[in-house]
Formats: structure tokens, sequence, C-alpha cells
């Protein structure tokens, strides 16, 4: 929910989004919660690797542990990643949301000070074209190695499978 | 030459790179392992994978919220009821459906008599791994196989069940469930007496993992591990302890914790917990409602989900196992993230595998329990 002067307002009840807020006030473009009741910050993609780095190294947050990183195709609105974070310490789970523009996704990579991140963003690089500057291996994962497709974005079908068995031709 | 001479000249070593290929019958999978050695001290690997790679994800992309229970039973194979328990909770908690009590119970008994199998195959295939070959496969799978007749009993499969449905589960148990499921329980847990006092003090089982593939707390959470990998450098992290999900609130159990990261504590991490399962399934047998629906009532013919998503998480036998659901409204799924546990899990090999020897590359992988289909999915 964001207000007409631009700073995003969190619920009441939600301490993880108002700490966010309270210190990183210029970087959230929004804040919203998923039916889990967990808070989703929208991050303009240049701030996203300074924000998961902080969210890693700032004791009050203490964001150890990187769950998952999500990478989805929102076809004309662009590329997105959302990183899920977990802090054991205190219990909280976050997930930071960046769009990335559809003609350029480009972005930081977290593996330098996030070693859990590297398998997850080779495997958004080769599924959906999302660059990664600073990845240390950014061969592919799951495909074949000189392969130069990206299977998971939308405009990559899923062929029919009369085709697959022969029945239907192009 | 002297002996003073041949003792003082340094031999010039070259690192060799050997493949231990895709191919391989202790990789546990089609897993491939580029090991630099220098003489049998691993200096480097570089781990490969994809030979299993299906593209579930996309396959998700289009099917409905009853087709996509397939592709999660192919997911972890070993694990299946966990897994498509976290794909039907997921589709539950954004659809706004709470499945009734029975159903619940039902599917906690499915998910922790699973978790058994799949650490009675973990306690088979690691001992014939660190070099009992055969006698310990057999001793795990003879639980396993009366496991695996129960639930063909329940569902009609020995692997592939496919029985949870988005809002319960797809039809009613058999006759003679319960005092079915409780002599299980008790034949089981003999059997596991029966591994433990195979493997457990034996001298070469705890010669050959014992300080082997250490890896400290810090390390293991940066890396984004869990189960019983984390839990055996230390860490009391369980999903179903910290955040308990379907009703597993209502159970009481331990979590075993290991204290060194070596490959032995992960052996008797996974051991003592399907003692803890076997508790789990006694009290849910106890608790669980004699009656009732396993659907709710109103249950559309089609499920439509409004646009939301959600990230939903498990406890599987192998660790963490997460669905990121993007639903954009309409019968499938926008998008279907799979965070498999054995995917996360493997980015810390070359963390545990290098300064150990060749010897020990075939213990450390096989005591990280990997299942290539759920890391390729």
């Amino acid at each position: 929910m964001t207000t007409e002067a631009g700073a995003p307002q969190a619920a009441p009840e939600d301490p993880v989004a108002k700490l966010f807020i309270e210190l990183f006030p210029s970087l959230i473009l929004n804040v919203a919660r998923n039916p889990m009741g967990e808070t989703i910050l929208t991050v303009p993609p240049d701030e996203a690797p300074f924000l998961l780095r902080q969210a890693h190294e700032k004791p009050e947050l203490g964001f150890e542990f990187l769950r998952c990183i999500t990478a989805t195709d929102q076809q004309k609105d662009g590329l997105e990643l959302v990183y899920s974070l977990l802090s054991m310490k205190h219990g909280w789970t976050i997930h930071i949301k960046t769009l990335l523009p559809p003609d350029n996704p480009v972005i930081e990579s977290i593996t330098p000070f996030w070693p859990g991140a590297d398998w997850h963003e080779r495997e958004a690089r080769e599924m959906l074209g999302i660059e990664f500057i600073g990845h240390p291996n950014p061969k592919n994962l799951l495909l074949d190695d000189d392969l130069d497709i990206h299977p998971l974005l939308k405009s990559h079908p899923l062929a029919p499978i009369e085709l697959k068995q022969g029945y239907q031709t192009f | 030459m002297s002996e003073m001479e041949l003792e003082e000249r340094e031999f010039e070593t070259v690192t060799m790179d050997i493949n231990m290929g895709p191919q391989h019958p202790s990789t546990h999978g089609v897993f491939r392992m580029i090991l630099a050695v220098d003489g049998e001290l691993v200096v480097d690997v570089e781990p490969v994978i994809g030979y299993m790679h299906r593209g579930g994800e996309k396959l998700s992309e289009n099917l409905d919220y009853r087709q996509g229970i397939g592709i999660q039973d192919r997911t972890d194979y070993l694990g299946n009821f966990n897994c498509e328990h976290c794909y039907v909770m997921a589709a539950e908690k954004l659809a706004g459906i709470t499945p009734p009590e029975r159903a619940e119970y039902i599917r906690v008994i499915c998910a922790e008599l699973n978790r058994v199998a799949s650490h009675l195959m973990f306690m088979g295939a690691y001992g014939t791994d660190v070099g009992l070959f055969g006698t310990s496969f057999t001793y795990g799978f003879r639980e396993r196989e009366q496991i695996q007749r129960f639930f063909e009993e329940l569902t009609g499969e020995r692997i592939m069940y496919n029985y949870f449905r988005v809002g319960g589960v797809a039809w009613e148990v058999q006759n003679g469930f319960e005092e079915k499921c409780r002599r299980l329980v008790r034949k089981v847990r003999e059997g596991i007496k029966d591994i433990d006092g195979l493997l457990t003090k034996n001298e070469v089982f705890i010669a050959r993992t014992r300080d082997v593939g250490v890896i400290t707390p810090e390390k293991a959470i940066a890396y984004g591990m869990s189960g019983p990998m984390l839990r055996a450098t230390g860490v009391p992290w369980d999903l179903r302890k910290n955040e308990p999900y379907s009703i597993y609130d209502r159970f009481e159990f331990d979590v075993p914790v290991g204290t060194n990261g070596d490959c032995y504590d992960r052996y008797l991490v996974r051991l003592e917990e399907m003692y803890q399962s076997l508790r789990i399934v006694e009290q849910a047998l106890d608790q669980m409602p004699k009656s009732g629906p396993i659907m709710p009532e109103k249950m559309p013919r089609m499920l439509r989900i409004p646009p939301s998503e959600c990230y939903m998480r498990t406890e599987n036998p192998r660790g963490e196992y997460g669905i990121y659901l993007i639903s954009k409204g309409g019968n499938h799924p926008y998008r279907l993230k799979m965070r498999s546990p054995s995917f996360c899990n493997l980015m810390a090999l070359k963390e545990m595998l290098i300064g150990e020897y060749v010897a020990d590359a075939v213990i450390i992988l096989g005591s990280m329990d990997i299942v290539l289909c759920e890391v390729d999915r």
C-alpha cells in the first residue's frame, strides 16, 4: 500500500516491515502482505542487492538464511525476481521483490556475500535470461552447455502433446 | 643416489581430473562430479547436474491443481507425500480452503510414514556406500517394503501415490486402517532396531564416517542447507516445530540434533528421526476422528484460485521443500517454483569435499542423501 506522498506505509501489526521502512525509507517502493501474513517489499533493481546485503549483515535484521530466489516472466511488466529470506534468530520471513525491465534484465549478483544464491542465480539466468553481474560461474546448470534458449519465458511455448507424439505437425 | 638425497628431492605432482561420471553406482542417480585430485586428495570439485531435468516447473504451469500433484510425486520420489502436501497446502492457502480434520490426520500419517520409508532407503544405500554391500540394503528394504505395501492398499500405488487433493485426500482409507497401521508401526520399530544394531556401533562404519565431511553451522546456514544436514551441525531448526504447518503443533516429538556436523552425526540424526516419526504416527492414530468427511462440502469441480502468491514450505526428509506459487486467476498456476532441499544442500558439496580423499567423496555424497529428480526437477 503506498500513500500519495510516496513513502510506503506498513500495517500496524507488522514489525518487520516497520523496521525496514525505518532503516531504508527511500528504497522501498511498495509493501504488501501475502496470504501467509509475510511481508513482500518491492524495491528497484539497483537497490535490491544493497538491501539484501544489509538484511544479511545488519545484526538487528539478521537474515542469515536465503530460502529461495524465484524468477518469473511477468511478460510486458518485465522479469520479476523474488528473494525469500529467513531470519532464524527472530523467526521472520520476508520476500524482497524486484522488477527488471524486459529488454535489459541485468542485476548485480549476491553470490559474493551469500554463497547460497549461487545455483539459484545460475538457474534464473538459463531459464529466463536474467544476467547477474559478478556471478563466479554463469554457465548453464540444468540445460546442455551449448543450449542458448530460455525455456521458462512465456514466449517459449510448451509443445502440444500431439506434436510430440507425431499426430500433428506444424 | 644415497637415501638422504632421495628424501630431500621434492616430487613434482600434477593434479589429475577424474570424472565420477553420470553412470556410477555410488552417485545415487545421474550426477556427475569432476574431481581434480592430487594423488588421492581432492583439490577441487565441480558438480554437474541437469541429467534428470524434465521441465517440471514449466509443465506445472499448464496443468490444473489436480493434475499438478503427479508432477510433485515425481519430484522427490522418496518423500512423495511430503511434496504433495506442500503443493496442496499452497493451493489451499491461496484459495482459502481448510481441509477437514480427518483428512489432516490421514495426511500426517502418510507423510510421516513416508519419512520413515525415505530414511530406510538412506540407511540401505549408505551402508552400501560404506562397504556393507547388500546387507544394509536388505535390512532397510525389508521394512520399507512393508510400508510400501501399506500404501499400496491405501492408494493403489507403491511409489507414485497421487493421493492428496486440494482440500483433503482423494478417497477414504482402507478397511482396518487403524489396526494395520499400528501393526506396521510396531514391526517397523523392530526393524529399525536391527539396522541400529548393524551400523551404529560398527567399527568400520564409525571409522569411515567420523570426522568426515565436516561443515560448520554458520557455513551450512549461509549455503541454505536444511533438514538433517543442518541439524547434524547443531542447529535445532525443524519446520514442524519452528514454523508449524498443518496439525503438527498437536503432536509431541523431539528434534534430534547432532554435535560435529560430520557424516556420522547425519546418520544418527536420521536414525533418531525415524523413531520420532513413528511416535507422531501413533499419536495421530490416537487423536484421529473415527469418522468424518475427507473433503470439504462445497469443493468446486475445477478449482480456480484468485490472483495471489505465497511461499509454502514443508519439512521433507531431505530438508525444507518450498513451493513459490503465483496465481493470476484461472485453474492453473502462473508460476510454480520448486525449492528442493537437495538442490540447496548440494551447493555446499565443494565446501565439504575439498581436502578429503577420493574414497570419502562417496561417503560425503551418500550422507547428503540427495535425490536427483528433486535437484533437477
